[in-house]
């Protein structure tokens, strides 16, 4: 004769409702029960009742009074044989330990978009090493591998270069230096071999060359890099870099663009930067780590000081002054004989009809005074 | 564990009731031992006899009862047993109670609480499954408001209850009922980002966002019973194709929340908005309308919205399902805005 046991379970009452709770069990272990015996009061959100034995039989409970369990889930077992009940009671219980487990895993499996996911499987990367607040997407899975990325760069005693070629060093591994090394890029006469910059966080390449801190500097130099170009945008970051040139015995070396046009009576100083579209005409003198930008126009006879800006589209007339330090907006228009002071601004768009004072920031048409330049 | 909402609901009468001797209780079937339809009044019969009033089927007349009784200084919290029976409560709330402040020139407030079990997906067919609160959109005077589980149900009862002198209906979805109530803690309930956005008002709408550094794609309307659904496919729109989508949940839909959301939309540029109401003169249609208004320039798309089919709620389970708004939907219209 099949011992038969009998499965008791919380019936779906409400429609409303996914879960109940056992409130109190009216039968112990072991008991005989009558058919219609009231075995378990259960709560549901919307009802209170009692779960009756629809067989006769001795009641082995699953779930202890105080649980919330789901609806249709079995909560007790009703047989002839206790040997058979305890069996398939040890049979549940595994089975729902087996779940119970099943679901921790999905939980503590690291919560990712499937991109992410995708991503990692590609590069072979295990999701719960990115530690991320939140869901893990695929700019934290990118993030993760450029931390990761192992150094590969050749050490600065390994810089290679055509001996034909003078082989330069970019100060500073930021966007200028990008277009920087694509004008040194045209110029037969030099190499670029690698960046040096002073964030510890700079990236280890850029555009396919080694970038290193500027501590390192000494074996660049030991290695024989003797020259050196900048486009650090803060004018005083260039002169600064210009006395270093001078105590390691460093050429700063100008670059000029094929396309633009520097007249043969013109003359640069140091570290000047002339960009493409430039025009520096007959007789003007240029002083040291300027930069004259992209279409920016400096008419005959005019002397641009040290480290000053002349940004792009600026038009100067001639026989003007351009003091140190200062900035000649996007757009500017100087009119001829001006002298703009030392550190001063001059708005985008302005046009200069008067002298400029020292640290003075001039705007409109006609520019007139509206502030002082501060800090550095 | 958190309470779920109906015992929210249930705990907030309990105490209004007792801070309160104005606040009655009207409704059909709300006595103990049944304590209401969906036992939200559950006790409250047994622990205030004479402050609980059972009554006759008759909508009409219970709420021309219960618009009387705050005419005359009581806070009576009237429950309509399905929202569906609306329609025939609609003649005393719209030319009654909510025009009599003005009718009577300022001498009368209406300081009356509507509340109403809305929504559909249990198979309880098209008279006993809508979303009516929309048919009131258009009355000049009626706060509506419609929580969600990660509002304080409660709390907002509460609120309109005793502090709001004019007529509230508060809408209550059956699907959230159950639901155990998601307590924001640290800003934070699961995978989720909450912010209160505008923390004065009493009825907050909130900001759910799965990146708060990043700017989301697209924002997310919904409110009610839609919220469940709304962040489901919020998840599966950031989970499957990297979509940050923001959700935005008010819990008062009137008058309408434009203030609290369109920053969000001028920042996102895309909008969609989700409700279980047909999709046809619904509330994302005013929401839209005025979304257009005040971020035209900043829309990168048109706004979308998603809501039920133009049929009745059908009885069968299968064929519900078709007609009222599903997760998948709300997936699809936030990946084709996402998209244009």
């Amino acid at each position: 004769m099949r011992e038969e046991v009998f499965v008791v379970s919380v019936p779906q009452l409400g429609v409303n409702d996914d879960t109940a709770t056992i409130v109190e069990w009216f039968v112990a272990e072991g008991d005989e029960v009558a058919v219609g015996a009231a075995l378990c009061a259960v709560e549901t959100a919307k009802a209170s009742y009692e779960v009756e034995a629809e067989v006769a039989g001795r009641v082995v409970p699953l779930a202890a009074a105080g649980t919330e369990i789901r609806v249709r889930d079995p909560i007790a077992l009703i047989g002839a044989d206790m040997d058979a009940l305890d069996t398939e009671r040890r049979r549940l219980l595994a089975a729902q330990e087996t779940e119970t487990q099943a679901a921790a895993a999905v939980e503590a499996e690291a919560k990712a978009t499937d991109q992410a996911r995708r991503l990692a499987a590609e590069l072979g990367i295990n999701l719960t090493e990115i530690a991320t607040d939140g869901i893990i997407r695929e700019k934290h899975v990118r993030a993760f591998v450029e931390k990761q990325a192992p150094d590969d760069r050749p050490t600065p005693a390994e810089i290679k270069w055509n001996p034909d070629r003078k082989p330069v060093m970019i100060y500073g591994a930021g966007r200028g230096a990008v277009t920087l090394k694509e004008c040194l890029d045209t110029d037969r006469d030099v190499q670029v071999v690698c960046f040096v910059d002073d964030d510890p966080q700079h990236p280890l390449w850029l555009k396919g060359l080694p970038v290193y801190h500027r501590d390192r500097l000494a074996e660049i130099v030991t290695r024989g890099v003797s020259y050196l170009a900048t486009e650090i945008a803060a004018g005083v970051v260039r002169l600064r870099i210009r006395e270093l040139c001078d105590e390691r015995g460093l050429h700063l070396i100008n670059a000029v663009h094929p396309r633009a046009f520097v007249s043969p009576s013109a003359t640069l100083g140091r570290g000047n930067f002339i960009k493409a579209g430039a025009v520096v005409a007959t007789g003007t003198v240029v002083g040291d780590c300027c930069v004259i930008d992209n279409g920016a126009i400096v008419a005959h006879d005019n002397i641009l000081d040290d480290a000053c800006h002349l940004t792009p589209g600026v038009s100067l007339g001639s026989g003007i002054r351009v003091g140190s330090l200062a900035i000649v907006g996007i757009g500017a228009a100087v009119a001829t004989g001006v002298t703009i002071g030392r550190r001063a601004i001059v708005s985008p768009g302005a046009a200069v009809v008067k002298d400029v004072p020292d640290d003075a920031v001039v705007e409109g048409v006609p520019a007139k005074i509206v502030g002082r330049r501060k800090g550095e | 564990m958190a309470e779920r909402y109906v015992e929210s609901l249930n705990r907030a009468l309990h105490e209004m009731m007792a801070d309160d001797e104005r606040v009655y209780l009207i409704g059909e079937d709300v006595h103990d031992p049944y304590g209401g339809a969906f036992k939200v009044t559950r006790g409250l019969s047994t622990a205030y006899p004479n402050r609980v009033l059972g009554a006759p089927i008759s909508e009409a007349a219970i709420t021309g009862f219960a618009a009387g009784m705050a005419l005359r200084g009581l806070r009576p919290v009237l429950e309509i047993m399905f929202g569906d029976f609306l329609t025939l409560a609609a003649d005393q709330l719209v030319n009654g109670a909510t025009k009599f402040n003005w009718m009577y020139n300022g001498r009368v407030t209406v300081p009356l609480v509507v509340r109403a079990p809305m929504g559909g997906r249990r198979g309880y067919g098209p008279t006993h499954s809508q979303s009516l609160e929309t048919l009131f959109f258009n009355v000049p005077g009626l706060t509506i408001l419609a929580p969600s589980h990660f509002h304080d149900p409660g709390a907002l009862l509460r609120h309109a209850v005793l502090e709001d002198a004019s007529p509230v209906l508060f809408v209550e979805n059956k699907l959230l009922y159950p639901l155990r109530l998601e307590q924001p803690e640290n800003g934070r309930a699961g995978d989720w980002h909450v912010e209160v956005v505008a923390p004065e008002s009493p009825y907050p709408t909130l900001r759910l966002v799965a990146d708060p550094a990043e700017t989301p794609t697209v924002t997310l309307l919904a409110y009610g019973g839609m919220a469940p659904l709304a962040l489901e496919a919020a998840m599966n729109a950031l989970v499957r194709d990297e979509i940050l989508v923001e959700v935005l949940l008010p819990s008062r839909v009137k008058p309408f929340p434009v203030a609290d959301v369109a920053g969000f939309v001028r920042k996102s540029g895309r909008a969609v908005i989700a409700e279980e109401s047909p999709r046809e003169g619904g509330w994302g249609a005013e929401m839209a309308a005025r979304l257009m208004e005040s971020a035209f320039a900043d829309l990168r798309a048109p706004i979308a919205r998603v809501g039920a089919k133009e049929t009745p709620i059908p009885a069968s389970m299968p064929l519900e399902k078709h007609v009222l708004p599903q997760v998948a939907d709300i997936e699809a219209a936030l990946r084709a805005v996402a998209r244009s």
